[in-house]
């Protein structure tokens, strides 16, 4: 079975892509915080 | 996706029968899913490796004070580990290392880069000291400068804290002032969780969260920070290369895709900038006047004794010398005199209160004029000059008597 490297490597940097936004929506946002999390602070 | 691409991966038995087309399907999206997750994965731990490289160099060289771009004013939070970078870039064994730690007043403004107190201060201190300004505007004592000193104190580094602290208005349902600006509490949890703290402290009871101490909705975030370092890859961005890696604020809305170092430390206030707003100033004076007029009772000292132990590790309060009192006598001659002599009475009370508390405080009242300052709070680069020259004093007879032998140890090798 053939399969294209072009629509792999999309595959790969949309994954890269969805990292990217991950970790800037981790500064930008902030993890949330239930109240049970909050009570362990 | 284009036509083209859905060709190249139409697997020739797909007019063969029904059965090898889903098993073809599902092999296709199998490999499609380890390319996603390969390169979610190979992006996200370089990420993180450039975030741990950022957090272990001084990605904020340059900043000499947090003026508003490179503050959380402008939306832009230095973590505790770029501030500690930048701290050990200049923070020496061998000498003393005087943080100046506090708010506006402490931070300087009104007075341009070289004319600040810490600039001053650094002036009449000489060669055996250095002065490091990690004040920051509306920032409470507990911020920072004093996380930072923790940290280094820890690990050996002879300080000396310098800051100043304000009386609350219990009139005014408000955070506690002296246990921290909300905006800063960010910065309690990144340096808790980065090892800053001197362990064992009240202030990480849960009781004390009662008294409004450092709100926990920031938590989770820095413990995740720890080994994720977004938080510093993304400031260090932001101050590098380009603004848009923070969000725009008030004080860079024109220029909001410049890098954060390519914003100017402010100017020294020009003279027609000063009292600008005298009418505004003067009634907040006249509140303060009559609040210190008004209350009078031993709860609300008990209060305040209780917000500064939890506050303040009682290991770092022979190290701190605070500033106590700072206010235009032109805006205080303003007000009637009885609250004039109430106010008067009250930064005394505060004087010996902090005294008993274990601080050493210096109140820069007597001896400046209207021309020493520019509003009601903030010094002008002469009220800079004397303040510094005041607390220049205090900061070599503790650092004598704290440091003296270990440095004279360090020096000799």
């Amino acid at each position: 079975m053939r399969f294209g490297f072009v629509d792999l490597a999309r595959w790969f940097l949309l994954g890269a892509f969805v990292a990217l936004v991950v970790d800037y929506y981790l500064y930008r946002v902030g993890l949330p915080m239930a109240p049970f999390i909050y009570q362990a602070f | 996706m284009d036509i083209q691409t859905k060709v190249s991966f139409v697997p020739p038995v797909i007019t063969a029968s029904g059965d090898a087309v889903e098993k073809a399907a599902r092999r296709l999206s199998r490999y499609r899913f380890a390319a996603f997750a390969a390169g979610f994965l190979c992006c996200f731990l370089a990420l993180v490796a450039a975030g741990q490289h950022t957090a272990n160099i001084n990605s904020l060289a340059g900043v000499k004070r947090f003026y508003q771009q490179v503050s959380p004013e402008g939306q832009f939070y230095p973590t505790a580990r770029q501030v500690w970078q930048l701290t050990l870039s200049q923070a020496r064994r061998d000498k003393v290392n005087v943080i100046v730690a506090g708010s506006s007043v402490m931070f300087g403004s009104g007075q341009g880069p070289g004319g600040t107190v810490a600039d001053r201060l650094q002036e009449a201190l000489g060669d055996g000291y250095v002065v490091l300004n990690l004040a920051m505007r509306g920032c409470p004592l507990p911020g920072p400068g004093l996380f930072v000193a923790e940290r280094l104190l820890k690990e050996g580094y002879p300080i000396i804290l310098i800051g100043d602290l304000s009386l609350e208005n219990p009139d005014r349902d408000q955070v506690p002032f002296s246990m921290g600006a909300e905006v800063y509490h960010y910065f309690y949890w990144d340096a808790r969780f980065n090892g800053f703290l001197l362990p064992g402290q009240p202030r990480e009871a849960g009781s004390v969260k009662t008294l409004g101490f450092h709100s926990s909705d920031k938590a989770l975030g820095a413990l995740a920070n720890v080994p994720l370092a977004f938080n510093e890859l993304w400031t260090a961005l932001a101050y590098h290369l380009t603004g848009l890696a923070t969000i725009p604020s008030i004080v860079t809305w024109a220029e909001f895709s410049k890098p954060r170092d390519g914003f100017p430390d402010e100017a020294e206030a020009p003279p027609d900038r000063h009292y600008i707003n005298w009418q505004a100033e003067v009634e907040v004076v006249t509140e303060i006047g009559t609040f210190c007029l008004r209350t009078h009772d031993e709860d609300m000292w008990d209060r305040e004794r209780g917000l500064w132990a939890a506050a303040i590790p009682e290991p770092m309060r022979p190290f701190i010398v605070i500033v106590n009192g700072a206010m235009s006598p032109t805006i205080v001659q303003a007000i009637p005199p009885d609250l004039q002599a109430a106010w008067r009475e009250k930064i005394l009370r505060l004087h010996d209160e902090l005294v008993k508390f274990g601080l050493s405080p210096v109140i820069d009242r007597d001896g400046f004029d209207g021309e020493d300052y520019i509003d009601m709070l903030h010094m002008s680069s002469s009220g800079a000059r004397k303040l510094a020259e005041r607390l220049a004093e205090p900061v070599r007879v503790k650092a004598r008597r704290y440091w003296g032998d270990e440095i004279w140890f360090r020096r000799s090798g």
